[in-house]
């Protein structure tokens, strides 16, 4: 009564797609993905690869985002509140002077208006329901005219600026990002502090951050530690497989199709920055996910990332 | 994308509203006339889980009766009297009675608190449903007044004034509750003496029906029926009192009792140690034996089951249409197999591979001596027949049937070869085959799994006769390929659609192994029963499996209980209870003995997870030790020394060795005595 490897790998790929992944993987968009590899071991691999792949849907998505503002977020101010004023109890103090300090916050979503940070703030206002003037776009932080030297905080009443951001893969982007923005912000407003919180991170990704950018403070709702890369020594995938499915096979056979994209990327043939995630949310795949899952060029792929258009 | 419902998903009556209960209602024919609701005799309604106990108590429950008329614009009262009963159902789990026991105090005292609660809480329900009926009956507004004194009459001390039966229930409610305060409370105060009890046991049940009949023109031979529904929750002490309800039945008072097959736990009644009588004072009714009885009638229900899930869900069918339902369900699986092997040349073929392997060893080991290597070839070329690879398989299961018993290997094949070209060039219609034909079902199992495939379960009839009676288990086969389906994408139970064998073989497996991993639950011997399930499929597989087999469908097994332990034994009925296995009634003639030994067929639902045919025909004569290695907890004997046995026995090159002591398999052809390989091999072991 035993099942075969890729029967196991179906029946739980099935419960997978039946529960968490919003139906996104059916059975035929496996089969198509299959038809991607070239034999029966590499599609037995690549099935025991999917088997393991963590999505997040809407609703563990809204979750996050609920932690993200109360448990990084509310929960720090309060402390301090209650800190500052002799571990009051009372919880209508409280609460009018949460409000206060939440009239000094705006939030951002990380990168351009079009990316996936600023897509979340909607869903972030109503699950978290906050008014929508705590909100504000990159350009609405200053006023003036930067040529002439004249550029200034648009609102020094704001004490905090709280970067949101879906996921912290290498942090590369958030660097980039801070270095035009934040220190912008320190050099006209120094008191204002100014948070970068993800939902997800890794815990490379976040440590580079806080080591190049002058965010105040780097937090994640989930952090990623070094297990969670494919084929690293200690990685969770690879803890009670079989004879049949090998660590080191899995690997190649991931970096030999990297080869096809990003031959001259070495170190992102099993995702960007050597991320080897097994990674996806509803509303994207993160780069750092090993190709083989998104790849749409000349390959058919399980999740489908939608890549950015850099330029202009 | 929004995911279209799966019109199987609900198999428990338990998540049905009462209109559902109604809509997914279908007739047994025969069957539940035996039921019949305005028959004065108390009735056990028995069966495995998912049988439709509650389906049909439900069924017969005033709030269904309801229903009923009000779709055919009856009036209540009419239809009641029309109907001659009124359904009062309560489920023994609703009063949560393990309260009424523990805490430090006296067993008795909490019989007797019982058996007062139920008095009340079976009063309440059957006046809440009465007054309801009667309301505006001219009859009833009339006599209420004197129904009422009636009923308070037969307290035994007045308690509370009362005018209409509104009153009654809500003096019945206080007084239900008062019970409820101090038998919830005396897991604190450790007493129940506040309790006053005021009623006589069966005063209430009996005495209400007597007194509205007294006073309300219903009909002759009308019948208030009790409609007790998941008796095993009731402890050995409150099934005494129940069976003694039944006992002491007063017309026009009925019951209906239902319970899982292993949920009696007394049939004795209170005041003696007698048990009741069956025929004379109560018929029991087991519902999925009833059910398996007659295929052809059961067939017919799980067809109407099947078309009423989906009528107005994906069906364009306005009546049940056997070939249209079959047609939603490829067939093609057989074929597929057979065209994907033709694709091969013959002697690359899995099964002549084998053959040459075995052929080989035995030259090895020298157990072959009248043929070299080099023959082989020509050996095995003459049971080629490249277009048929049915007939090729049929030339090896003749080829190691005769390499069992002779070793003229070149005679062998030759001979067959022969057989086989007269049939080919035979005129006749059909052509009378030249193998024993009850062996078809195996031989294709078996080229099936040299496809690197799983032997198929696919169709409709299938899963009807895999289900054996039980329509849960044939609503979460249909559940299970739903489910696959969806996963798969593919399109169902449209014109024109058909589920493929693949996503059919996916939903049987999951189907299989809920069942496997269901059914033991409640035993208190889950593991036991699940191993030694998993320990006989595996024996018989073995069998199936093997190079000649002994026994042709082979998913049944007898034994002597006489001479099992008392374990063993034990095991062996826990199993028949959970319905892991079936009881044939008939037994099987020992064919030594020719006593009459228990013959049991593994669950069909089963046969998916093991490979083993769901019919029956052959059956396996278990010796005691095979029944210990078997059906013991701890078992001493080690179960894979015997499958071991048992596959060198029945598989080339090593029949040879064992072939003059053969015995504990016993074949139509082959009268030997059972038990003596093991006896022997232990005897040859010993010196």
């Amino acid at each position: 009564m035993d099942l075969s490897n890729d029967e196991m790998f179906i029946q739980r790929i099935k419960t997978l797609n039946e529960t968490i992944w919003e139906h996104k993987a059916k059975g035929s968009a496996i089969l198509d993905w299959l038809g991607n590899f070239c034999d029966e071991k590499e599609k037995s691999h690549a099935l025991y690869l999917l088997s393991k792949f963590i999505y997040f849907g809407e609703r563990q998505i809204k979750e996050m985002l609920k932690a993200l503002y109360r448990d990084l977020y509310k929960y720090p101010i309060i402390e301090k509140i209650r800190k500052d004023n002799a571990d009051v109890l009372d919880i209508r103090f409280i609460n009018d002077s949460f409000a206060v300090e939440n009239d000094k916050t705006r939030f951002l979503g990380m990168g351009n208006p079009s990316e996936s940070g600023a897509f979340l703030l909607y869903y972030f206002r109503q699950i978290n329901n906050l008014r929508k003037n705590l909100f504000v776009s990159g350009h609405e932080i200053f006023m003036g005219d930067p040529s002439s030297g004249s550029m200034k905080i648009m609102d020094d009443t704001v004490q905090r600026y709280v970067f949101i951001d879906d996921f912290c893969g290498s942090g590369r982007q958030a660097v980039g990002y801070a270095a035009r923005l934040v220190y912008a912000i320190k050099r006209l407003n120094p008191s204002a502090k100014t948070y970068y919180f993800s939902l997800f991170g890794t815990e490379k990704g976040l440590n580079r951050i806080r080591k190049r950018t002058c965010f105040d403070q780097v937090a994640s709702v989930s952090v990623f530690d070094s297990s969670f890369k494919c084929f690293e020594k200690n990685s969770r995938y690879f803890l009670d497989t079989n004879s049949e499915i090998q660590r080191d096979y899995a690997k190649e056979m991931c970096k030999k199709y990297g080869m096809k994209w990003f031959k001259d990327y070495p170190n992102d043939l099993l995702g960007f920055d050597d991320g080897q995630l097994l990674l996806g949310f509803r509303h994207n795949i993160p780069d750092n996910t090993i190709p083989i899952i998104w790849q749409c060029e000349d390959w058919q792929p399980i999740f489908l990332r939608y890549q950015k258009i850099y330029g202009g | 994308m929004i995911e279209r419902s799966n019109p199987f998903q609900i198999t428990k009556s338990d998540d049905f509203s009462d209109k559902e209960i109604v809509e997914y209602w279908v007739e047994f024919k025969g069957a539940f006339e035996l039921f019949c609701p305005s028959n004065p005799m108390p009735q056990y309604i028995l069966g495995s889980k998912g049988s439709g106990k509650t389906h049909l108590m439900r069924y017969y429950s005033y709030n269904l009766q309801k229903i009923r008329y009000q779709q055919k614009n009856k009036f209540l009262f009419a239809g009641i009297v029309e109907d001659g009963y009124l359904g009062v159902y309560s489920r023994c789990s609703a009063l949560n009675a393990s309260r009424f026991e523990g805490k430090g105090i006296p067993q008795d005292t909490w019989n007797g608190i019982f058996e007062y609660y139920m008095e009340i809480w079976l009063a309440e329900l059957m006046l809440t449903q009465l007054n309801e009926v009667l309301k505006d009956n001219a009859q009833y507004s009339e006599n209420e007044r004197i129904i009422c004194t009636e009923i308070l009459d037969k307290f035994d001390a007045s308690f509370a004034p009362g005018h209409t039966i509104a009153d009654v229930i809500e003096s019945l409610i206080i007084l239900r509750k008062e019970v409820d305060d101090y038998v919830n409370n005396s897991v604190i105060t450790r007493n129940v003496n506040q309790i006053k009890i005021r009623v006589t046991r069966g005063t209430l049940i009996f005495g209400i029906p007597q007194i509205f009949l007294k006073y309300i023109d219903l009909k002759d031979k009308f019948q208030f029926l009790f409609l007790l529904d998941e008796f095993e929750n009731y402890s050995p002490d409150q099934q005494k009192y129940i069976n003694t309800l039944v006992r002491e039945r007063q017309t026009p008072t009925s019951f209906r009792i239902g319970s899982r097959l292993f949920g009696i736990k007394s049939m004795e009644f209170l005041g003696g140690k007698e048990t009741l009588v069956r025929g004379s004072e109560y018929q029991s009714v087991v519902l999925d034996e009833l059910l398996r009885k007659d295929e052809t009638k059961y067939k017919k229900f799980a067809l109407e089951l099947c078309w009423k899930r989906l009528k107005g869900v994906h069906s364009e069918q306005d009546s049940c249409a056997e070939d249209t339902l079959k047609g939603y369900f490829d067939s093609s699986e057989e074929k597929e197999v057979l065209d994907r092997i033709k694709k091969i040349p013959s002697q690359e073929r899995m099964y002549f591979k084998n053959l040459r392997g075995k052929l080989i060893k035995g030259i090895q080991e020298q157990s072959i001596v009248d043929i070299q290597i080099s023959d082989i070839d020509d050996i095995i070329s003459k049971l080629f027949v490249p277009h048929d690879p049915f007939l090729e398989k049929v030339n090896i299961f003749l080829f190691y049937k005769k390499w069992s018993t002779e070793q003229n290997f070149l005679q062998s094949a030759n001979d067959i070869k022969q057989k086989y070209l007269e049939y080919q060039n035979s005129l006749e219609s059909p052509r009378e085959p030249y193998w024993d034909s009850h062996y078809n079902n195996d031989l294709i199992a078996q080229l099936t799994s040299d496809a690197d495939r799983r032997a198929y379960y696919c169709g409709l009839d299938t899963f009807i006769s895999m289900s054996w009676g039980n329509p849960r288990c044939f609503l979460n086969i249909l559940k299970e390929i739903d489910r696959w389906a969806q996963f798969y994408g593919e399109e169902a139970y449209t014109q024109g659609s058909k589920i493929s064998c693949k996503v059919q073989q996916s939903g049987v497996q999951d189907a299989s192994k809920w069942f496997y991993n269901d059914a033991p639950n409640g035993s208190g011997e889950e593991k036991v029963l699940s191993d030694c399930v998993a320990r006989i499929a595996t024996l018989l597989r073995t069998i199936r499996f093997s190079d000649k087999p002994s026994e042709c469908s082979l998913s049944s097994f007898s034994l002597n209980f006489s001479i099992a332990s008392a374990e063993a034994a034990k095991i062996i009925e826990l199993a028949e209870k959970h319905s892991l296995i079936i009881k044939i009634d008939r037994g099987r003639k020992n064919k030594n003995s020719k006593e009459i030994n228990a013959l049991y067929q593994i669950n069909r639902m089963l046969a998916p997870l093991w490979e083993l045919p769901i019919n029956r025909r052959g059956t396996l004569e278990l010796s005691p030790k095979m029944v210990e290695a078997i059906f013991a907890k701890n078992p001493e004997i080690v179960f894979e020394k015997i499958v071991s046995e048992i596959e060198e026995k029945l598989n080339a090159p090593g029949f040879g060795k064992y072939k003059r002591r053969e015995a504990t398999i016993n074949t139509k052809r082959e009268a030997v005595a059972p038990m003596t390989l093991f006896d022997q091999n232990a005897d040859k072991k010993g010196k």
